[in-house]
């Protein structure tokens, strides 16, 4: 049995007998893990209040050959996030975040994706303005981690840029919209009309350029749909993310 | 499949039960006498026939109302709301609360898609006429039961009661050397004068 040691955040807890927790761990040298932290909810528990989503820290746990739960021996504090669940819309955009890595991230290495959701869910903690915007922004950034971008300022198909001013459509097979031009070749029921200043708004959430536009999503419930029928379509085989409808409910 | 099978698999249903402790209490009760493994079976069956949600408070009871709604020498002017239906033991046994329970049946949690239409808060806001000055919000101290709080204060306050939530920090008889950072700073933040 060896014992790693690595960075984590706590995706999830589930109560487990009457004492302990077993946690869904986001690791940096190993993927997704889960872990069994023992006595965990007695009142005087060594971890005390640390095991809680959203928190980072150093894990260390035994880990046993060809079985997918782990011991958790220590854990050592690196950022908790317990704020998050003072302001509700800031839960659901981390709920959102940490829903996405739990279903898509694999059991091994991936230094991009543990970046990118440290820093997705630092930004939910800090943000001071457009918290709709911060949650769109660093979901898709957490979906381009996981190796799935629209192409939005060319049009998937032939390539070209689509006129600015030209209304187009949304196409999730694709991946992309789609101009005028070729909107004929596209006969996939699920294409999605943009408007010109929505198809703009999409291309600022999807940039990552600094000095963008940072003020107030103006298309929020066009853009929460985009974004939820990408995913629905290249991540999750269909299946809608639990945290989607907790948001929209928050954002109304 | 055999009738062990049968009470086995029964058995793993049950939170913490897996697979071979389905079976060690399945073989421990085919030693014990059969009279002994009937009486289980007899108070499963009662509970499950006689036992019901309280249509006031959602506690679980044989009676409906439950007894603390019927209880006459409570304070009805305050109301604690907790998670489940067994969490009103713990605070009752206590005996430093003497009023009115609400149990939500739950907590918010986007990635188990429970969201405020999924608890029993509807009823909780509908008892609020009866002369209810105070909630206390008795959800868990986690993130979950924070965001909990902060929904129920939300949708509550303008109802013109009084919310307050239980103190988080240092566990009594604890010591302080070996409390960790978030249970320090919890105690901190909630300090008080003396």
């Amino acid at each position: 049995m060896a014992l790693l040691t690595t960075e984590a955040t706590i995706l999830k807890t589930y109560e487990y007998s009457e004492t302990s927790k077993i946690l869904r761990l986001f690791t940096r040298d190993a993927g997704l893990c889960s872990v069994i932290a023992k006595g965990a909810r007695r009142p005087k528990s060594r971890f005390g209040g640390l095991l809680e989503p959203f928190t980072d820290g150093v894990a260390t746990f035994y880990v046993k050959e060809g079985r997918e739960l782990h011991t958790l021996s220590g854990f050592e504090l690196g950022c908790e996030r317990q704020t998050l669940g003072g302001q509700l819309v800031r839960y659901a955009g981390a709920g959102l975040l940490t829903e996405i890595v739990l279903r898509f991230a694999a059991s091994t290495a991936d230094e991009r994706l543990f970046a990118q959701l440290r820093r997705g869910l630092d930004r939910l903690v800090d943000e001071q303005g457009d918290l709709e915007r911060a949650i769109l922004e660093e979901t898709w950034r957490l979906t381009k981690s996981l190796g799935f971008a629209p192409s939005v300022d060319a049009c998937s198909v032939c390539n070209e840029p689509p006129p600015a001013d030209q209304v187009t459509h949304f196409d999730l097979a694709n991946g992309g919209v789609v101009c005028n031009r070729c909107r004929p070749q596209v006969n996939h029921p699920n294409l999605l009309r943009l408007a010109p200043e929505e198809r703009a708004e999409l291309a600022e959430l999807l940039s990552e350029a600094v000095g963008r536009h940072l003020g107030r999503v103006e298309g929020g419930q066009t853009q929460r749909r985009l974004l939820r029928e990408f995913i629905a379509y290249h991540l999750a085989e269909q299946r809608p993310l639990n945290s989607f409808r907790f948001l929209e409910g928050r954002l109304g | 499949m055999s009738v062990i099978d049968d009470l086995a698999r029964e058995f793993t249903r049950l939170p913490g039960i897996g697979r071979k402790t389905a079976y060690r209490l399945t073989h421990f009760l085919l030693k014990i006498p059969p009279e002994e493994a009937c009486r289980l079976a007899h108070a499963i069956e009662a509970v499950a026939e006689r036992v019901k949600h309280c249509s006031i408070c959602s506690n679980l009871s044989e009676s409906d109302p439950c007894e603390y709604c019927t209880d006459s020498g409570r304070d009805r002017t305050a109301i604690c709301v907790v998670e489940e239906a067994s969490d009103i033991a713990a605070i009752d046994a206590s005996g430093a609360f003497r009023g009115l329970y609400h149990v939500l049946g739950g907590c918010l949690s986007p990635l188990d898609g429970v969201g405020p239409d999924e608890l029993n808060i509807e009823s909780l806001i509908a008892r609020l006429n009866g002369g209810v000055s105070e909630v206390i919000v008795a959800t868990n101290p986690s993130v979950e039961g924070e965001a909990t709080a902060t929904y129920l204060h939300k949708v509550l306050v303008p109802r013109g009661v009084a919310v307050t939530r239980l103190a988080r920090g240092l566990p009594v008889g604890g010591d302080l050397e070996y409390a960790d950072g978030v249970t320090i700073a919890q105690a901190l933040a909630g300090r008080r004068g003396m």
